[in-house]
């Protein structure tokens, strides 16, 4: 009980100091300037929010946990120190280059294949950028993507402790990159991710490139990179989706068939029908 | 247009020292005034929860899974502080020991000394 209740307050937390930080930033330099800070949705989102820090975290950090104890053994014990004890510098550099060259495949294989575009288009699914919609994930593609991440790291012994700084600045960065904010960093945009371009990769086109996230340097090497002036006119998918935080979460896991026989039950219920709700699950 | 700028500068001063101070509390500096620890492994890039501290510390069996396994492994899971598990107590020291050389500049020694504490 008593852990619920800090985790309860660690949210809560986490939710002020997100909203200090990253509203002010939405209201002075808008990337889209009609957009509100309460725009359609945001409950949706602040669903996500919630779920991630209350429920799905504590499950992906100990699958991610069984999976680094079985990585242990995969590599000799003797070069997980030597890549542990190397200086700090070149861990760091070892580190943000793995990482990204793994996310990067990762993520824009998740575009590619059909079976991991299911999950991953949850975080697609928002038609409205901001620092909250960056949490829409589902708890599979964030098994998935935090797993990936992390795996240079967990097989090969980097002390990820000591680059604590350099993984919370990762962290932040990637809610950052997410927000309503256009805010032009000159020739640092080849380095540094930045909204400018990960607002192009949510582009309704499922293959709009920038799939590296923190650093656009994977999108340059491998021809992916794309800044067009300004905003992507649409984001979201194509596809219909779910509306409602549960649909958005089992539509991805249940096979189709089922997913139909639901959706035909929902539309055939009398009691929707006499309140006129819209047919929000297509 | 003065106003304007004012506000900019201040938006933009207000966002660094956000971020400062979030990078200042995840390398440690401020786990004496708040009971929660930081995290050492790397969140979603698709943004999402900042907080990855591992909801319970109580597991002695764990950490004791994880300390033979290898020294490097526990590295990478955060396990929170408390006082209830004396195998954690037991560990941190030596987690502290091992990775003081190269931590020395984001970690202060004084820090580590009162975690064993």
């Amino acid at each position: 009980m008593e852990d619920f209740l800090k985790l309860v307050i660690a949210t809560g937390a986490s939710f002020l100091f997100l909203s200090l930080v990253f509203m002010p930033m939405e209201r002075v330099f808008p990337a889209k300037k009609k957009q509100k800070i309460l725009r359609s949705n945001w409950v949706l989102d602040l669903c996500y929010f919630l779920g991630q820090y209350l429920l799905w975290n504590g499950l992906v950090l100990m699958l991610l946990n069984i999976l680094g104890n079985w990585l242990d053994g995969v590599m000799p014990r003797d070069f997980r120190l030597l890549v542990g004890n190397q200086p700090l510098w070149l861990q760091a550099t070892e580190v943000i280059l793995l990482s990204d060259l793994f996310i990067y495949w990762g993520h824009r294989i998740q575009h590619k294949v059909d079976f991991l575009w299911r999950f991953h288009k949850v975080h697609h699914s928002t038609e409205h950028l901001d620092w909250l919609a960056a949490h829409r994930e589902h708890p599979l593609d964030t098994i998935y993507t935090v797993g990936l991440i992390n795996l240079p790291a967990l097989l090969l012994g980097f002390d990820l402790e000591a680059l604590s700084i350099l993984v919370a600045f990762r962290g932040i960065w990637a809610i950052y990159i997410h927000s309503n904010v256009r805010l032009p960093i000159g020739p640092l945009k080849y380095i540094i991710g930045s909204p400018e371009l990960h607002h192009w990769h949510h582009d309704i086109e499922r293959d709009a490139g920038n799939y590296a996230n923190v650093s656009p340097l994977m999108d340059l090497v491998f021809g992916t990179y794309s800044c067009p002036p300004s905003e992507p006119e649409k984001v979201g998918i194509k596809e219909a989706f779910p509306k409602s935080y549960l649909g958005q979460l089992a539509k991805p896991v249940l096979p189709e068939s089922i997913w139909k026989l639901l959706i035909r039950k929902r539309k055939t219920d009398p009691a929707r029908v006499a309140n006129g709700c819209p047919d929000e699950i297509k | 247009m003065l106003k304007k700028r004012l506000l900019q500068t201040a938006t933009l001063l207000l966002f660094v020292c956000g971020i400062v101070l979030f990078l200042a509390y995840r390398s440690g500096n401020f786990t004496d005034l708040l009971s929660w620890e930081r995290t050492s492994l790397q969140s979603s890039p698709n943004g999402g929860s900042l907080n990855t501290s591992k909801p319970n510390g109580k597991d002695s069996i764990r950490i004791k899974k994880t300390t033979m396994s290898s020294s490097k492994s526990v590295v990478l899971v955060n396990y929170k502080s408390s006082g209830k598990d004396s195998a954690h107590q037991y560990y941190k020291p030596t987690k502290s020991m091992l990775s003081s050389s190269k931590s020395a500049i984001i970690f202060k020694p004084a820090d580590s000394a009162k975690k064993i504490r």
